[in-house]
């Protein structure tokens, strides 16, 4: 098998996991919630997406839609809004301080972990400008962010806490 | 170049006056939710239709990092759609129908007018009737959506947000 075939494999296996993933997670009557929070993540995926690709930080050499967009489309359409599904209907709102804490570092490293693997092994990100730990500082920001307009969204203004 | 920055100048002005003039601060959510659904289904079928070089995008925001009108998928089209939703009629098909057309009309001139006077849109094998079909569709889908969605209030509506 080519190394191009074996990349679009793993690019393709990652939307056969987000969909298990969202299949697993999202209880039906917490639907909408996913919903909300999917489409949302989108949005700021988009910009910065095509923010750091613009600016030559990051590559992604093999990737879908190669004609249309340089960014990765599976990242910022899917994987991503589909952790910040997750990040938000599981968020342990009520548990304590340093739980919370961990819980908010975890996603970003996970995440973090997958990329720079995929960095290091394949041809499907490759860092031009940037290291591991600009992906985990924006990636927990955002998360964070994200989970801001979703409990002020789901739950309005006195929802909304820093962590 | 001056005609496109004039365009996308005059398009964005416009369309956020609309958009602060016309968004009821209560149904700010549903404004919201609206601009993401139709910013979903203008972000995939943006990339099918440019990568199946459909339409070209000779003048772009993102230059480098897409080939796609990120412009008008970003932010005209999102708008646009929150302001088709926000003001559907609750009165009978005939009307909503027609209100669909109008919008769908619209839109279709505005392109039209962005792939005539500017290089932000070049049809290739694209034309102003798959244009109006495909927006026509993609409010209905959008619509359905939302009235799915809203059919029961979220807890914040309850609580004044």
């Amino acid at each position: 098998m080519s190394y191009f075939t074996k990349y679009i494999l793993i690019e393709a296996s990652v939307w056969v996991i987000s969909f298990i993933l969202l299949l697993l997670f999202v209880p039906k009557e917490r639907i909408r919630e996913a919903w909300v929070s999917f489409l949302f993540m989108q949005a700021p995926a988009w910009i910065f997406g095509l923010t750091v690709v613009e600016l030559g930080l990051l590559q992604y050499p093999i990737r879908f839609f190669d004609t249309a967009v340089s960014s990765s489309f599976t990242f910022e359409f899917l994987a991503f809004p589909t952790m910040s599904v997750l990040y938000n209907l599981h968020y342990p709102t009520n548990r304590k301080l340093w739980v919370r804490f961990c819980y908010i570092v975890a996603y970003p490293s996970v995440m973090t972990g997958f990329e720079v693997l995929l960095e290091g092994n394949t041809n499907l990100i490759k860092y031009t400008g940037w290291d591991w730990y600009w992906s985990l500082l924006t990636i927990s920001a955002v998360l964070q962010f994200s989970y801001w307009f979703f409990t002020w969204f789901t739950g309005g203004k006195s929802k909304v806490r820093f962590m | 170049m001056v005609i496109e920055l004039i365009w996308i100048s005059i398009s964005t002005l416009l369309i956020a006056f609309l958009l602060w003039r016309f968004t009821p601060v209560e149904h700010i959510r549903k404004a919201m939710l609206s601009f993401l659904a139709m910013l979903t289904v203008t972000w995939s079928l943006g990339a099918v239709v440019t990568e199946l070089h459909l339409m070209v995008h000779p003048v772009r925001l993102f230059p480098e990092a897409t080939r796609m009108n990120f412009f008008a998928g970003f932010i005209i089209y999102p708008s646009i759609n929150a302001l088709y939703i926000l003001h559907y009629p609750n009165k009978s098909r005939m009307t909503q129908f027609l209100y669909t057309s109008m919008y769908a009309l619209v839109i279709t001139l505005w392109v039209h007018g962005m792939e005539r006077f500017t290089d932000l849109e070049k049809y290739v094998q694209w034309s102003t009737i798959h244009q109006f079909v495909i927006t026509f569709f993609a409010l209905g889908l959008s619509r359905s959506f939302l009235q799915w969605f809203f059919k029961k209030p979220f807890p914040s509506v309850r609580n004044g947000g």
